[in-house]
């Protein structure tokens, strides 16, 4: 699939945050990459005004978004945050 | 009109009065002014803008106002420009924003200048006592701080902390990044306050890239930015009368008539009763977060304060709290470290995950809060 991607800062020199806007929406991709073999958490709060989803992978990465939108916040592990990063842009350019 | 609720007025303020994107814009649409040779018949914005300044400092004349982009600017022109040499001691505080302690990390890692950050209270707020004793002990040459946390919202007593810093021997440099624009009866001449720094983007509600630095007279700076001045370029260095001596290359004119027009407003539009009818809110916001949840810790400054309010949430990262608000609610707060990475011990508070801070305007309604509850409510029951 198509996505594109930008570094998003905070306060901490060492944060390894993007923002990815994809061709799907945060429900499509959390259906997705729940049935791929990545995952290691993963929550939905439907109690927010937006509702969101939470997923934690078995790398560390940490991918956040609203269900309804096509924008994702993913914070990669510092210690491997290349390798992660690698891997997760891997996965979404081969889902179809 | 966006929206969005705005409550992050401690870092850019917003909305503004609507005269000040008219002054800005229509200064765009004019003929540019003289470049400091303005005839008998030009009318200058920024002396016009000084005089509004000075009225507002608490200061008598106008031309010891030097306009630049922000109070960074000011405060880098201050600390660069007022000749420490190797050897000599700066007091300053841990509540201090990085437009303080960068410029002061470089005097210190490149010039030899001793550093000593003076630790607030638990509130933000800078102890009298302390600093009347650090003052004894170093007698430094340049005494630093802020009147008001841009983390906690505590306003300091700067008469008293001026004071204490003059009998030590020390020149005063204020950082009013906070407080120009929200507290009333600001008389920098009356307190003795050398040099401050202030921006316009903040609670004076003028466009972002206005801000200067006041001096008092008698004092001098070393240009630390130097350039063309648009009068006297046959000489080598700037020309020596201020506030031309500190002001280098072509001025913010869209920016001066957007503050000034924010500046007139203000004064046509009194903030008095709205700084009332908003410590009542914050006031009762306070007391509606303590109750909404024990795992939520507020910080508390007292008073005086700014209209800021710092709180953590047990288990829950400040920047996820903030991107919850603004993607589920369309709450615009700010999260982390607020530039002043060194005040969180004195807080109680990691400085590896920082505060949720709000910050209201004169413009912020009753409604905004209720919102603002709600959200919290709703991200702390289902996320705790």
């Amino acid at each position: 699939m198509d996505f594109s991607v930008q570094k998003a800062e905070n306060c901490f020199a060492d944060a390894e945050n993007y923002e990815y806007r994809l061709s799907a929406n945060g429900a499509d991709l959390l259906a997705a990459i729940l049935d791929s073999n990545l995952v290691a958490t993963s929550r939905i709060n439907d109690r927010l005004r937006r509702p969101t989803f939470s997923v934690k992978l078995n790398d560390g990465t940490q991918i956040k978004g609203l269900l309804a939108k096509d924008v994702i916040k993913v914070g990669y592990p510092p210690a491997d945050a290349a390798k992660a990063r690698a891997d997760l842009e891997d996965w979404l350019t081969n889902w179809v | 009109m966006s929206d969005f609720i705005y409550l992050n007025n401690a870092a850019t303020s917003w909305p503004k009065p609507p005269e000040v994107a008219r002054a800005t814009s229509a200064a765009l649409d004019q003929l540019p002014g003289a470049a400091n040779r303005g005839g008998i018949a030009d009318f200058d914005v920024f002396a016009a803008l000084r005089q509004e300044l000075a009225t507002l400092l608490g200061v008598d004349d106008p031309a010891r106002i030097a306009l630049g982009a922000n109070a960074t600017w000011g405060l880098n022109l201050a600390i660069f420009g007022c000749g420490l040499k190797a050897g000599d001691k700066v007091l300053s505080t841990n509540a201090e924003h990085n437009s303080v302690l960068r410029p002061l990390h470089i005097l210190s890692s490149e010039h030899g200048i001793k550093l000593h950050y003076l630790d607030c209270d638990s509130c933000g707020r800078i102890p009298l006592a302390s600093w009347q004793q650090a003052l004894d002990e170093l007698h430094p040459r340049l005494a630093v701080f802020t009147h008001a946390s841009n983390v906690t919202g505590a306003v300091n007593d700067v008469k008293a902390l001026t004071a204490a810093a003059h009998q030590a021997g020390a020149i005063v440099l204020l950082d009013m990044a906070q407080s120009l624009g929200w507290l009333d009866a600001i008389r920098l001449a009356d307190w003795g306050v050398d040099m401050a720094a202030f921006t316009g983007h903040k609670y004076l509600l003028g466009p972002q890239g206005t801000g200067g630095l006041y001096l008092r007279p008698g004092l001098e700076l070393q240009p630390h930015l130097v350039g063309g001045t648009g009068i006297r370029s046959d000489l080598d260095t700037m020309p020596p009368e201020m506030p031309l001596h500190l002001e280098a290359g072509t001025g913010n004119e869209p920016g001066a008539w957007g503050l000034l027009a924010a500046l007139r407003w203000a004064t046509e539009h009194p903030l008095c009763a709205q700084r009332q009818r908003i410590e009542a809110e914050l006031s009762w916001l306070k007391q509606q977060l303590t109750a909404l949840s024990p795992s939520l810790h507020l910080i508390d400054p007292g008073s005086p304060a700014t209209p800021v309010l710092s709180m953590t949430i047990d288990g829950l990262v400040p920047d996820d709290v903030g991107g919850l608000l603004l993607d589920s609610y369309d709450i615009i707060v700010r999260t982390g470290l607020h530039c002043a990475p060194l005040i969180y011990s004195s807080l109680g508070v990691d400085a590896r995950l920082g505060t949720v801070r709000i910050s209201l305007s004169r413009f912020t309604s009753h409604q905004q809060l209720l919102t603002l509850l709600e959200a919290l409510d709703d991200v702390i029951s289902s996320e705790v």
